[in-house]
């Protein structure tokens, strides 16, 4: 598609955002994709839609206050990107535009404060712990609150586990394989430390050593992904710092972080750490791919026949295109079925801090989806990162709550939380 | 007349957020799938009943606003283009299935409802919809009805018309109209064959039903490599010369072949030039007996690398690459035009071989998928919309390539319909007797010309 | 086709009033009565282009069902919608102003799915076109398809094209009988959710039985074992083959079974309708057939037309008289077609052709 946009007015990464928008043929493959124009079923709601109102934007051809609504809705799931015959990379337009439209657009009181709580809880486990524990205590008075706190303290699980720290190197079982460096994850490593201790018992396991870095912080994500490019370039610089460079693979075991830590050469497009960041974005790796490309222990089969649901997590199937290797791992284990669920493509609704930003949206896509993962009737739900599992619980409580009839309650694990129990013989 | 006063009716009718006039909510239905063309509406309304459709109709009928119905907006040929001072009717929302009879074999849907999903939901009938355009994800059944939207299928299958018994209407003056049946047969003028592919100039068909074919219980989708279009071209000459009446029979050239390779990671061979893909489907024992016969021939006809779909993920894994090969063709050139002429079977090879010549001529590069058991070309004409010079170069070869099917004894378009883009070849296909026919028709069913404006026929108010 | 004939044609047009075109002449109750100027379409007769490579030909209106099937023959192709009255002299205008299809209908659709294309004579004795020659098209309205049922109300045609098939080498018919018509649509409907491809499918009302005829093509090899598979859905069955079954349908489709002093009447229906007409027919033991999968209904009325009329109103279905001599050839339920009179309006303003 043909643009006018001054790309010499937008920075380094104008360049990106305007082949964006040259490669899109307007034809449409990417509207069944997208969460919200099934919701909604207006253009501006569509990926190409947005391609169009960013490409206007820039081009100052429209208002960025009547076009950001729309952007805001963009859950960031790139499905979009993986049915788009033209091969449109729509991350490499949005990313770059939220930064700059942060620069320039106004946004109420409240929304500022909501996005700087989040912001600054988040991204800190420390903080982030005490605002649980907060949230923990307001929950009773949800209902009073305004929506967008609402959905925030929805979020919270009942209960929150204590600090449990992780060492900061784990040996390898038996013959070493290989040596990693482990990514923690900051909402991870309070909400649900038990997925980085199931990380380290299978890779241990499989004759992995494993580092945690100390010093490691969070990976960006979510300044990344709101557009807060000075942020994400001070947390991502502290990782390019802090991981060591002699070991074999960064591991991800967060779909979104993992995203995240694959776009670091986009972000030091042109710094200093360019180079460093290329690197190592070569290293990371999810978990689940990690583990279909050595040689894994044999998994002892399950007593009973069980039968699960595997949801595809958009920061890893359309975000990194992982779809095959979460699947092939769990095939790994005998007597594991998978069920295939309807809609498998479609977003959660998690999406970062989107549940927090658009609650409303994110409300209608996860009772969407607890509605046709359960509709197969699975014995786990499993799902490869932390956002979508929370959102998932939540919808699954919900429901729970909402109904007198009988109701499923499969439990909602992490990938390598299951064969983690598998392994031990917990299932 | 006063636009002020059609608008604030217009906002009594749509009180909440189904009316859009910001410039930012217009701007995303300012093009369909034609980006060489935009046009930015008064406004675009959201209906979600067909009441409200009616009610916008005749709203617009007062006081003489011009309307353009919009399924999904994938017209290749612009077709659902906005016009200027006038409003989009977006019908995406207009989606229910309202029922499906598997006794008579027929699905009544509202307009807005996506073509996949009619053979979605027939499916627990063992019953699916047959028209199958490359865009059948997300065009909806309203926007083929318009166009006569066609697909792989057509040889075997027919297009849209050949599918549609039934259409609910409301015409240009807001009058609402049922014509056709559910009966396959008829003893009246067939109105529904003349509504089909009318590009919304006789007003928007609110319901539509849908005649419903038995799933084919087989399929055997085969490819096969050829050294040049030309041997391609006469592998089709021997399959039809064979007796052999395939679903599907669709070549593509290299271009085209890379382009959806890189897309989808169909299974094509990537060292073909040309590509044929030959489709049978039906009784299983029928199938099986022409697959037989099919592969004798395709083994004569010269052909190099020779796949066979071995199971249903890979068929259709090969039908997604063609059908991506259009928006594909995006990754190779920033801006392109389709073209959808058609051209006796027979003359296929001397149709190919002169576009190559008149590319040439032009110096541009051009794509080829197509439709090859029609005779219905796609040429994808590439080129840089940057360049203003570029882009006329573009059309002049568009418009020698359809004057050339038309000299062939075929047509300007077998599937897009005119819309906008061919409007100005619509004389060399038809005298004047006939087109002064087709303004007769339009005059007495909209003499305002309101109902989508431009297409079809020029707009001469 | 000398032009000294088409301008004939035109001047009967430009002075003629309430005028008619007519063929074959075998539609015997579609044609021209007193008061009414009929212009001779059998006199332009001939093949214009036939390109079996093509699946394609074009014709004058006059040409007759006979040439064309005998030009088809030669290269095994064939029109699938199976016209009716070829031994009897159809022409090829014929069958599309009456929109009459044979049984065969079944298989690939009817006379609409197969035009290509048109060239008539308007209200001003002018040619008009639409449509094209080759197979696929979306150029222009599709006028074409309006003539399929005009009963010449719209205009003279002259020109036709059309697609064909390959016709299949040989068929079989299976005969099945069954003690109710429910229970015989009960295996229709089943059947239809079947790929089986069938190319016909009849019903025939006898004396205390329900007779399902089906007629399969293909290859004589596979007959065997696709004949076990029907049996699985429609039971004992009776076989035909041959020149015997040619001759069953062939008679058939020519309506030898309907007695001389009778209406022949078409009556649209479907699968869901066929039982309560039948209930009226069978009450008063009138000859039937039930074709296309139960599409349509061929009624040999014997009683005043009156009673039939005010039946079909009652259960809101249409009739059309094509044999036979009567004043009343549309019959039953019909509802003001106001889309069609704006259409009628625009091709015929000053009222030339006979109404419809």
């Amino acid at each position: 598609m043909k643009h006018n946009i001054p790309v010499q007015d937008y920075g380094q990464l104008a360049s990106e955002m305007a082949d964006a928008v040259s490669q899109c043929v307007h034809c449409g493959f990417c509207l069944p994709a997208c969460p919200t124009y099934n919701l909604l079923h207006q253009e501006m709601d569509s990926p190409r839609g947005r391609i169009i109102l960013m490409k206007s934007v820039l081009e100052r051809e429209i208002d960025l206050e009547e076009a950001v609504p729309y952007i805001d809705h963009c859950l960031g799931c790139l499905a979009c990107q993986t049915v788009c015959p033209s091969g449109v990379q729509y991350g490499n337009l949005l990313t770059p535009f939220k930064a700059y439209s942060e620069t320039v657009r106004r946004r109420p009181a409240e929304e500022r404060f909501s996005r700087w709580v989040t912001k600054e809880t988040l991204p800190k486990p420390a903080r982030f712990r005490l605002a649980t524990q907060v949230a923990k205590i307001s929950k009773p008075f949800a209902s009073i609150a305004p929506t967008r706190f609402q959905a925030m303290l929805d979020l919270v699980p009942e209960d929150i586990p204590g600090a449990e720290r992780l060492p900061s190197t784990f040996p390898a079982q038996g013959k070493r394989q290989a040596k990693v460096a482990l990514q923690v994850g900051c909402v991870q490593q309070v909400l649900a430390q038990k997925i980085n201790l199931a990380t380290l018992r299978v890779l241990s396991k499989n004759g992995i050593e494993v580092v945690i870095p100390s010093a490691q912080g969070c990976c960006g994500a979510l300044a990344l992904h709101t557009g807060d490019m000075d942020t994400a370039f001070n947390l991502a610089s502290n990782n390019l710092d802090n991981f060591p460079k002699d070991v074999d693979a960064i591991i991800s075991n967060a779909a979104g972080c993992g995203s995240a830590m694959h776009e670091y050469p986009q972000l030091f497009k042109g710094s200093k750490y360019e180079e460093l960041a290329s690197l190592f974005a070569e290293k990371v790796i999810d978990i689940s791919v990690f583990l279909t490309e050595i040689d894994l222990e044999p998994i002892p089969p399950l007593e009973n026949q069980l039968k699960i649901a595997y949801h595809d997590a958009c920061h890893l199937s359309h975000a990194q295109g992982v779809t095959r290797e979460p699947r092939e791992l769990l095939g790994k284990v005998p007597n594991l079925s998978l069920l295939p669920i309807n809609e498998e493509d479609l977003c959660c609704g998690s999406a970062g801090s989107y549940n927090l930003e658009q609650p409303v949206i994110a409300q209608q896509l996860g009772q969407r989806k607890i509605h046709n993962i359960l509709d197969v009737e699975p014995e786990i739900i499993v799902t490869g990162n932390i956002g979508c599992l929370i959102q998932l619980q939540n919808h699954l409580n919900q429901k729970l709550q909402n109904t007198d009839e009988p109701q499923l309650n499969p439990p909602v694990m992490h990938t390598i939380e299951l064969i983690d129990q598998a392994y031990r013989n917990e299932l | 007349m006063n636009t002020e006063s059609f608008l604030d009716e217009l906002s009594r009718l749509y009180p909440d957020e189904k009316l859009l006039t910001k410039p930012a909510q217009l701007v995303t239905y300012e093009s369909d799938a034609l980006t060489s063309y935009q046009v930015r509406p008064m406004a675009v309304v959201l209906p979600e009943t067909q009441e409200e459709v009616i009610q916008t109709v005749r709203l617009c009928h007062k006081f003489e606003i011009p309307f353009v119905a919009r399924g999904s907006g994938t017209s290749l040929s612009g077709g659902s283009l906005p016009v200027t001072n006038g409003i989009v009717i977006a019908l995406n929302r207009l989606n229910k299935i309202i029922e499906i009879d598997p006794k008579i074999r027929i699905a009544t849907v509202e307009c807005g409802v996506v073509n996949i999903d009619v053979s979605l939901a027939a499916a627990q009938y063992g019953l699916y919809y047959a028209p199958d355009p490359s865009s059948q994800l997300i065009c909806t059944i309203g926007g083929n009805l318009a166009f006569n939207a066609g697909g792989a299928h057509c040889l075997k299958y027919g297009m849209t018309s050949n599918h549609v018994l039934g259409i609910k209407a409301v015409l240009p003056d807001g009058e609402v109209v049922e014509i056709g049946s559910a009966s396959l047969d008829s003893i009246s003028p067939d109105t529904v064959g003349l509504f089909v592919g009318s590009e919304g100039l006789f007003g928007i068909a609110l319901e539509v039903k849908l005649r419903l074919l038995p799933k084919p219980e087989a399929y055997r989708t085969v490819l096969a490599a050829y050294p040049s279009l030309e041997a391609a071209g006469n592998a089709v000459s021997m399959v039809i010369a064979a007796g052999l009446l395939p679903g599907a029979i669709e070549i593509m050239d290299e271009l085209a072949i890379e382009a959806a390779e890189t897309a989808v990671q169909a299974g094509y061979p990537r060292d073909a030039v040309a590509l044929l893909i030959v489709e049978l489907d039906g009784e299983t024992e029928i199938v099986d007996w022409e697959f037989a016969s099919l592969m004798e021939v395709i083994e004569e006809s010269g052909a190099g690398e020779i796949r066979v779909a071995e199971n249903d993920e890979q068929r259709l894994q090969i039908w997604k690459g063609r059908k991506s090969a259009f928006s594909a063709v995006g990754r190779i050139s920033e801006d392109y035009l389709v073209q959808d002429g058609v051209v006796p079977r027979s003359k296929l090879s001397h149709a190919l071989g002169e576009i190559e010549r008149l590319g040439d001529q032009y110096n541009l590069r051009v794509a080829n998928v197509f439709h090859a058991g029609d005779g219905n070309l796609h040429p994808l004409i590439l080129f840089d919309g940057r360049d203003p010079a570029n882009l006329e170069n573009a059309e002049v070869l568009a418009g020698e390539i359809l004057k050339m099917c038309v000299n062939l004894g075929g047509s300007i378009t077998g599937e897009h319909g005119v819309g906008v883009e061919k409007l100005e070849y619509v004389p060399t296909m038809f005298e004047d007797a006939d087109i002064d026919t087709m303004i007769a028709i339009r005059r007495e069913i909209d003499p305002g010309e309101l109902a989508n404006r431009g297409k079809l026929l020029p707009f001469d108010k | 086709m000398d032009n000294g004939y088409l301008e004939e044609l035109g001047t009967k047009i430009q002075t003629g009033n309430n005028l008619l075109a007519f063929g074959g002449q075998t539609k015997s109750a579609l044609l021209a009565k007193d008061g009414i100027t009929a212009l001779d379409i059998g006199k332009i007769s001939g093949i214009l282009e036939y390109l079996p490579d093509e699946y394609t030909f074009t014709a004058y209106a006059g040409t007759s069902l006979y040439t064309i099937n005998q030009m088809l023959a030669e290269h095994d192709q064939f029109m699938p919608f199976d016209p009716p009255f070829i031994e009897r002299g159809g022409t090829l205008g014929g069958t599309v102003a009456s929109n009459l299809n044979g049984p065969g209908r079944f298989r690939y659709g009817g006379v609409r799915d197969f035009i290509l294309g048109v060239k008539y004579l308007d209200y001003q004795a002018k040619l008009v076109r639409s449509g094209g020659k080759v197979v696929k098209n979306a150029a222009g309205f599709d006028i074409s398809k309006l003539m399929v049922g005009s009963l010449g109300g719209l205009g003279a045609m002259i020109e036709l094209s059309f697609k064909v098939f390959p016709k299949p080498p040989e068929y079989r018919t299976v005969i099945s009988r069954f003690s109710t018509l429910e229970e015989l649509l009960d295996t229709l409907v089943n059947l239809t959710a079947n790929s089986i491809e069938l190319f016909c499918l009849d019903i025939e009302p006898a004396s205390e039985v329900y007779n399902l005829t089906i007629r399969l093509g293909g290859i004589p090899d596979l007959f065997p074992k696709r004949i076990e598979r029907l049996k699985q859905f429609v039971g004992d069955i009776e076989i035909l083959e041959g020149d015997h079954e040619r001759s069953f349908w062939d008679e058939i489709n020519e309506f030898s079974w309907v007695p001389e002093d009778t209406l022949l009447i078409k009556v649209p229906i479907t699968p869901s309708s066929v039982e309560t007409l039948d209930d009226f027919l069978s009450k008063n033991e009138i000859q039937r057939r039930y074709s296309v999968g139960a599409n349509v209904a061929w009624i040999a009325w014997s009683k005043p037309v009156d009673i039939i009329d005010k039946h079909l109103k009652k259960i809101k279905l249409a009739g059309l008289t094509i044999l036979g001599q009567t004043d009343q050839i549309r019959l039953g339920f019909r509802e003001p077609d106001i889309f069609f009179q704006r259409i009628k309006n625009a091709l015929d303003p000053i009222g030339k052709w006979v109404e419809i």
